[in-house]
């Protein structure tokens, strides 16, 4: 009620306001010397070159590296501008083999001996062998019984696993297949609801499992032995439980089980012997702010060498004063990185890819912990002109109005006036994700206009635990989640990073919804809007999501209504959806006067056409300016480079109208795209594009 | 009669036997690239075509070298009467015909019977011998022709072509094929007489006589009068089929606009509060078009098969099943190796439990009948019942997929069913989503436009102004064009938004023959109404169309011609009930009687 007195109509809410600014600032000021500074870097540098769009677009040349569990080899893809080729390099000599041309769906994993590699695509299974680089096909999928490839278990080289779900006596049954080196295969396990992972031996017997359970799909770890299986741990709702490692003795799980109080808020590394009754924290957040997000084993020592928490940027912890000079020694020498790593399973060398917001490609090394040296592998990663043009991730945290501490990154221009610059709040979807300090093209290329960019990982966003996940409530509308943007724009602004005057907003799916959310509640605060793949009424959309499946909710997993309360949207209630109903974009429309950008994907199984389709008429209908871009053959997310391209010089162009930081003309072809797909343009993109 | 008849065998025997030989060869050849027994009747038109030319070459060659009088008088003067020497001859034709045709199309299914796993049905047997019959009808039109004073003589064979050339049931054909030979037979037998220019004789034979003639010239004269009416319509740049622009507010506007651009027109007019919003959204959806596309459906024993596969391919096991009429299974058949696999019935291989009515195959793994939608498992080699229709209502399309579902046209309603989700087998019948009874059933039904909106659908009828194919025909009726759209909510309450009026484009004058001849368009679509010819939407006798234009014109032209036939009656000898029988012909059918009256009354020339 309070909230919804913030556009000045109230009388109280001012005082309350400042009290609350108050507190908010007591806690904010360790961020903001920081953010001071940042401020200060960026407007002293040389302002960047204004760099095409397309140059912001580039794909890597390489991705999808992994290193063989003996250290010995590496396999990557080897991307080209017409196929992506699936390569294999020996570490000693360098020399290249292209295991498979074309391999753009390709997936590949080592087995646990080195010594092949199984290949699946949406054919089947192959199995290719390193010493004489031959494959050959062991497995076609068969598409009734929904076949597909499951996974490797590197303690047992020589299976593969591979999952079936079929009718039985008139339900599902999951069916998960043991197929070794000759294409037979054998029943490893079957079950009425879904297993997310297992851990077998070497004789390609079931040790641990972890499945939905229960009418409320709670995720449980069982052990399997001599036939009988016995619960070990059981995650409840929407908390995650992943197998890490497990010895004679032991079993080690990323879980939030907590021997003092039952239940933990943040994902951390616990282990478990066979004996014990409890389960014994290893290793959590020393600063309790971030769940883990990695962890790093060794095959060899059968346990874990490191385990990661990405708070601002990804942070390793080692396993032990030795582990961590090594890490810290990494970390030195790839300073503000957050570093993805892979060991061998002697643990002598670490695959290291690091990724930075202000590197465009990410940067894969070699290191030996021993020696601590650091070996660069590919020479693509670095391309001068655009790393120059390109910014860091600032991460900081800020004080919501009902005072939660939350997290997000700031990107500053080089070379301008901070307190001048237009703002805009890129928003992430989900809206169960979070934004990270990886690169993010749209967001450089804003930046390098001259805009600042804010991507808040507002409440609802993943990787901070369950409090963190779970405080929106469901709150989607003009509520808690919507103030959480607004308020990381007040934040900044109050730093004096961001002109008041010059704010937009832009988002994709969830955020696209935010967006226009923002736009509807905040009408003379945003300059513009742009949304792609946006909801326009949430509880219609979770609605239609849940009649109609699609990609939105896991395939096996729980029932949409299901999923959903287990996030903490409180779906059947009659209130909560009358109030989502009445907050929406959609029964705002006629309070909406910021110019509005759409893109919608004719193919989308999470955003239907038709609600879009259905609010631009809306829209339309009520004279606010509106462009929208229906691509006809793309889903929910714009992958191909072209229809990708598209949506950027949406938010390019639309920023350019209205910020007038420039606009790289769009190519012959994206130009007849355009044309040809933008089907309202009443903020006259098209025609200023033309002239 | 004996002599005669063999000493005409004896005439044609040679050519006989080389046909027959080059028949055999052509149907081996043919054979060899096609199942002829399972072809559609498109394919088997020119088949049918064939053998009635072959008929009426016969009788052309036959009977037409008696025509010059003294070769006339040799034929007639003989110690036989005229019947006998008509029996002669059209015995003679009959066995030359059943040599030459029937003989080879016997062998051809008999082998293929014996000898194969084919499907043979006795509906196969009994086409050879409709095929006989219809080149028997050529040969006594033929021979009646050549025999009339007139050679307009040879339009009675459009009266009996008419009245058999049907996709019915072979059994059933067997009583329009038996009354139209008997008809030719009796009028081709009364034109032979001494003297062939005298009036035919006796009232009855008379009317047999003028009766399919007067068929001939309705067909001849309206056909070609429309011909030339659209033909000078396209070069006046009139026809509004042909012109750059369709009419505005008319029936092709609407079809020739894309289903979103013809539901803004639907919504013309509109008071309905939405209407607005949703102009706005119709030109950024991609509404689906329904179309009646099924006009008719298989029908047991019928003469040819329709333009739709009866037969499936099982890819795996390599069989091609073919449905057999006889056993309302199917057959399976190896293509490669021509083994037996035996029949496949409602519930799979190896059951014999036959199917109520004739199914067709669909591309997606369907077989659909009137009333029946079945899926084809081929893991379980059987086919699984989808959408059942209550008794008396039919579909009259094939489904259709989108927007997460698949809808489906019947004479009564529009379908929309969905996957059901819980189900785990993929036959599992689709769950009903909505339906809308069509508004003014499926006659003279355009289509039907559904477009997907945020909170229901929004569905839009076109009813035409009663053009309608038919195989090769085209009938015609006059029906008021109209457009209809309703709103169905997520409720699946229905609410009519807007009822739109529609131009005719075209004058119905030129549309209708019903003005030409009132009577004889009654009878000329008089069997397609009565026959069962498994039309999803039967045509319907139209009597009084509601088209105040025709009567005047059709009043005015069976008036002149009851005049004209006064004057041309003066000078013409003949009794005074004959006279009547004319004049009362004339009045009543109109201009082809007149016509008829012209060809069979020859006037007495002025002194």
């Amino acid at each position: 009620m309070l909230l919804s007195r913030y556009d000045g109509k109230g009388k109280l809410w001012p005082l309350f306001a400042l009290l609350l600014t108050l507190i908010a600032n007591v806690d904010a000021n360790a961020n903001n010397g920081s953010l001071q500074a940042a401020k200060q870097q960026s407007q002293v540098q040389r302002k960047a070159p204004l760099l095409a769009r397309e140059a912001f677009l580039q794909p890597d040349t390489v991705s999808d590296v992994q290193m063989s569990p003996d250290g010995r080899f590496l396999l990557f893809r080897q991307h080209n501008e017409q196929q992506s080729d699936l390569m294999l390099r020996a570490m000693d000599d360098e020399q290249l083999i292209r295991v498979q041309a074309d391999a753009q769906r390709v997936k590949a994993q080592w087995s646990g001996d080195s010594q092949t590699l199984w290949l699946t695509d949406a054919q089947g299974l192959s199995l290719y062998d390193i010493a004489s680089q031959r494959g050959k096909r062991l497995w076609n999928w068969d598409e009734k019984r929904r076949q597909q490839f499951w996974g490797v278990d590197s303690t047992a080289p020589n299976f593969a696993l591979m999952r079936e779900k079929v009718a039985d006596d008139n339900r599902w049954l999951y069916r998960y297949l043991l197929i070794d080196r000759k294409g037979q295969t054998r029943v490893l396990h079957e079950s009425r609801l879904f297993v997310h992972s297992v851990a077998i031996n070497a004789q390609g017997e079931l040790l641990y499992s972890i499945g939905y359970e229960g009418d409320n799909y709670d995720k449980v770890v069982r052990q399997y032995q001599q036939g009988k299986s016995r619960e070990r741990m059981r995650c409840v709702g929407v908390q995650r439980c992943q197998l890490i490692g497990h010895d004679d003795q032991r079993l080690l799980v990323l879980g939030y089980d907590n021997e003092k109080t039952d239940s933990g808020d943040k994902l951390h590394l616990q282990s478990r012997t066979n004996t014990a009754s409890t389960w014994q924290t290893l290793h959590r957040d020393p600063n309790d702010i971030a769940d883990a997000s990695a962890v790093l084993w060794s095959a060899d020592e059968q346990d874990w060498l490191a385990v990661a928490y990405h708070p601002d940027r990804r942070r390793w912890y080692g396993n032990g004063e030795q582990r961590q000079r090594q890490l810290d020694a990494l970390q030195a020498q790839l300073p503000d990185a957050s570093l993805y790593l892979q060991s061998s399973e002697d643990g002598k060398r670490w695959l290291v890819q690091a990724k930075r917001a202000d590197w465009p490609f990410d940067r894969y090394f070699l290191f030996a912990p021993e020696t601590l040296t650091l070996k660069p592998l590919f020479a693509n990663e670095t391309k001068s002109e655009l790393t120059a043009a390109t910014v860091k991730a600032i991460p900081f945290s800020y004080r919501a109005s009902d005072g939660m501490l939350l997290h997000a990154y700031v990107f500053l221009p080089k070379g301008v006036a901070l307190n001048k610059a237009p703002i805009i709040a890129n928003l992430h979807g989900g809206p169960y994700n979070r934004d990270r300090d990886d690169y993010a093209p749209i967001t450089q290329l804003l930046v390098n206009r001259g805009y600042i960019v804010v991507t808040p990982n507002f409440r609802a966003s993943t990787g901070y635990g369950l409090s963190y996940l779970l405080s929106a409530g469901g709150d989607f509308g003009k509520g808690k989640v919507l103030q959480d943007i607004i308020d990381s724009l007040d934040y900044l602004l109050a730093q004096g990073i961001g002109d008041s005057k010059q704010q937009a907003v832009i988002g994709h799916s969830f955020g696209g919804y935010a967006s226009l959310l923002a736009a509807s509640h905040f009408p003379k605060r945003f300059r513009f809007a742009v949304a792609s793949a946006a909801p326009m009424e949430f509880y219609w959309g979770m609605n239609w999501i849940a009649k109609n499946g699609g990609s939105a909710v896991p395939a096996d997993g729980p029932p949409a209504e299901l999923f959903f309360q287990q996030h903490g949207m409180p779906f059947t209630d009659k209130h909560w959806q009358q109030r989502m109903r009445e907050e929406s974009p959609l029964a705002q429309v006629s309070a909406l006067s910021t110019p509005l950008y759409l893109w919608a994907g004719a193919k989308d199984d999470r955003v239907p056409l038709k609600e879009i389709v259905h609010y631009a008429g809306e829209v339309k209908r009520h004279n606010n300016p509106l462009t929208l871009l229906i691509d006809p053959d793309t889903g929910h997310n714009p992958d191909a480079r072209l229809n990708f391209e598209a949506v950027v010089y949406l938010i390019e162009a639309a920023a350019n109208q209205h910020f007038s930081g420039g606009l790289t003309p769009p190519s012959p072809m994206l130009k007849r795209f355009i044309e040809k797909h933008i089907r309202v343009d009443g903020n006259q993109l098209v025609t200023t594009a033309n002239r | 009669m004996k002599d005669l008849f063999f000493s005409e065998l004896r005439r044609f025997r040679l050519a006989a036997f080389i046909a027959m030989f080059a028949h055999v060869l052509i149907l081996l050849f043919l054979s060899r690239m096609t199942n002829l027994l399972q072809q559609p009747y498109f394919e088997s038109v020119p088949f049918f075509a064939f053998y009635l030319v072959l008929g009426l070459a016969l009788a052309l060659m036959q009977v037409g070298s008696y025509r010059k009088p003294s070769q006339w008088l040799w034929l007639m003067h003989r110690p036989l009467s005229t019947s006998k020497i008509f029996g002669a001859l059209a015995l003679s034709a009959l066995t030359l015909l059943v040599i030459v045709m029937l003989l080879p199309m016997l062998v051809l299914v008999l082998g293929t019977d014996l000898f194969t796993s084919k499907v043979v049905d006795a509906r196969h047997y009994m086409t050879a011998v409709h095929l006989l019959a219809f080149a028997m009808m050529a040969w006594l039109a033929g021979a009646h022709a050549c025999v009339s004073r007139h050679k307009a003589a040879i339009a009675v064979l459009a009266a009996p072509i008419l009245l058999c050339m049907h996709l019915i049931s072979v059994w059933w054909l067997l009583l329009p094929v038996s009354l139209a030979l008997l008809w030719l037979g009796w009028i081709a037998l009364k034109s032979f007489r001494a003297n062939r220019d005298a009036p035919v004789q006796g009232n009855f034979t008379l009317m047999l006589t003028a009766l399919p003639l007067q068929f001939g010239f309705f067909l001849l004269v309206f056909e070609l009068g429309a011909f030339l009416f659209v033909t000078g319509s396209i070069m006046a740049g009139t026809d509004p089929l042909n012109t750059e622009y369709p009419p505005k507010g008319g029936v092709i506007e609407s079809l020739r606009a894309e289903p979103n651009k013809a539901m803004v027109l639907a919504l013309e007019g509109s008071i309905d509060a939405r209407a607005e919003s949703w102009r706005e959204q119709l030109p950024l959806m991609e509404p689906l078009r329904l179309y009646p596309g099924v006009h008719r459906f298989p029908l047991r024993h019928q003469l040819s098969n329709l333009n739709v596969p009866t037969q499936w391919y099982d890819e795996t096991r390599n069989i091609f099943w073919t449905f057999s009429h006889d056993r309302m299974l199917f057959h399976g058949r190896n293509p490669e190796n021509g083994a037996d696999h035996g029949w496949w019935g409602v519930n799979g291989t190896g059951d014999t439990t036959p199917f109520n009515e004739v199914p067709f195959a669909l591309h997606d793994g369907y077989l659909m009948t009137r009333s029946a939608l079945y899926a084809i498992d081929e893991d379980d080699n059987r086919p699984h019942e989808l959408i059942r229709l209550a008794e008396g209502e039919q579909f009259v399309n094939t489904p259709e997929r989108q927007f997460n579902r698949m809808f489906l046209l019947t004479n009564q309603r529009v379908l929309t069913y969905r996957e059901d989700r819980n189900a785990v087998s993929a036959f599992a019948p689709p769950i009903l989503d909505w339906q809308l009874p069509l508004p003014q059933g499926v006659a003279q039904l355009e289509f039907v436009d559904v477009a997907e909106l945020l909170d229901g659908w929004l569905v839009s009828t076109l009813y035409g102004e009663g053009q309608r194919q038919i195989g090769f025909n085209q009938f015609h009726h006059y029906a008021v064009p109209s457009q209809q759209v309703v709103y169905l909510d997520d409720d699946r309450g229905v609410q009519l938004i807007n009822q739109r009026a529609i131009t005719r484009d075209f004058s119905p004058l030129q549309q209708v023959d019903w003005w030409f001849s009132p009577l004889l368009h009654l009878l000329a679509e008089w069997p397609d109404s009565v026959l069962d010819k498994g039309l999803t939407w039967p045509l319907k006798a139209d009597a009084l169309p509601d088209a105040p234009v025709f009567y005047p014109v059709a009043i005015g032209l069976m008036l002149a011609s009851f005049i004209v036939a006064m004057f041309w009656l003066r000078r013409v000898p003949m009794n005074t009930t004959r006279r009547y029988v004319w004049l009362v012909n004339c009045a009543l059918l109109g201009v082809p009687a007149l016509l008829a009256l012209i060809c069979l009354e020859p006037r007495r020339a002025r002194a």
